[in-house]
């Protein structure tokens, strides 16, 4: 209890930033910058699920990599650093990633690492490119590292029900929906 | 029992402060203004909450020895007043650093995690650039009750699941400062 009372205490003193000309649109861009694009929605949901599919550890160290490897990608977009097919990787990680929790896929932890990380290098890129000057830096990077966040956890949570048989099927069925939507973004990307 | 419940009382007192922030900055004093201080500083705010996540998580000994190294070169650095001046890039990548060492989890001897948080000290009471020793004051308070309390928080947490959560805040924040520094860069 006491440490919930301090957290509290600890948000609900925010009101403050409000008198010291920060823009308080910053946070709420860069927390909705994630959410507007169902490419982003759908590859970070679907690394949670496949984090709940593969266990221990991968289901801590995969949303722990993924914010630290995305703002590389992030970095690299903000400096003007060209990566090339960024939209087109966005588009198969959703692709990729949906297979893998379709399949129920369980390759060992660095190979899927790996995989996620390469394709957070994308996400991050394009999130730091899109990065509005006139927005808040400093509230626009938590907005957007925590909708991150909270998408992975959704996916987690979701990724929950793999605990019942019947619950594994709906997952790898969510993530034969998001194999199709990458399909989809891929598709909508060649046309 | 006093003590434990300590960082929370101090926590309401002064982290209540700022409902009362209309006359912030302005009029406040140069105390108040160096409590605040931290918070109107994204990358000592994220330094902060980054190391006490980390050293929250160490032996008693190290965490003791990390506390103490902490309070007393962040306040002697702060009176000694502006020694150097930082470039701004160098808070941003402390944050990163310390994020990262969160993030990692890893253990650590105690005379390292003591450099550590000495160090840290060292360059957040270089950057405040503290000239007034009001200013300085305020600065240390600010800072210790950030550190404190989050120290409280995380040396209690026994749900491995909340050990987990601490280590992906950790990344959250290192992820957070790796954007800012390439912000700071560009600029």
């Amino acid at each position: 209890m006491r440490v919930l009372l301090t957290v509290a205490a600890i948000l609900f003193a925010a009101p403050a930033f409000a008198h010291t000309g920060e823009d308080a649109s910053g946070f709420l861009s860069g927390f909705f910058h994630p959410l507007f694009g169902w490419d982003h929605i759908a590859a970070m949901i679907a690394v949670g699920l496949w984090g709940a599919f593969l266990g221990r550890p991968a289901i801590y160290v995969l949303p722990i990599t993924f914010p630290l490897v995305m703002a590389v990608g992030g970095a690299l977009g903000i400096l003007g650093m060209p990566l090339p097919h960024v939209e087109a990787g966005i588009a198969a990680s959703a692709l990729v990633l949906g297979i893998c929790v379709m399949l129920a896929a369980r390759p060992p932890l660095w190979v899927a690492a790996l995989a996620v990380g390469f394709f957070a290098i994308f996400h991050g890129h394009a999130h730091g490119t899109e990065l509005p000057e006139a927005a808040n830096p400093f509230g626009y990077a938590i907005g957007f590292v925590m909708a991150t966040g909270l998408l992975h956890l959704s996916g987690i949570l979701f990724g929950a029900l793999t605990r019942s048989a019947t619950g594994r099927v709906v997952v790898r069925g969510a993530g034969a929906l998001i194999a199709l939507a990458g399909i989809v973004f891929l598709a909508e990307i060649g046309g | 029992m006093i003590l434990r419940r300590l960082p929370l009382v101090v926590s309401f007192s002064v982290l209540a402060f700022p409902a009362r922030a209309h006359d912030a900055l302005d009029g406040a004093g140069l105390f108040v203004n160096g409590i605040l201080h931290p918070v109107v500083e994204p990358a000592h705010l994220l330094a902060f909450l980054a190391l006490g996540l980390w050293i929250g998580r160490q032996d008693r000994d190290a965490l003791r020895r990390a506390v103490i190294a902490f309070a007393v070169a962040l306040i002697a650095g702060l009176l000694a007043g502006p020694l150097a001046a930082l470039p701004p890039a160098v808070p941003i990548a402390l944050a990163l650093i310390l994020g990262g060492l969160a993030a990692g989890g890893w253990p650590a001897p105690a005379r390292v995690v003591a450099m550590v948080a000495l160090a840290s000290a060292a360059l957040i009471s270089f950057d405040s650039a503290a000239d007034d020793w009001g200013l300085a004051l305020g600065i240390w308070a600010g800072a210790m009750l950030i550190v404190l309390n989050v120290v409280n928080i995380t040396m209690r947490i026994e749900a491995a699941w909340l050990h987990i959560a601490i280590r992906i805040a950790g990344a959250w924040i290192a992820a957070i400062a790796l954007l800012l520094l390439a912000l700071s860069l560009r600029a």
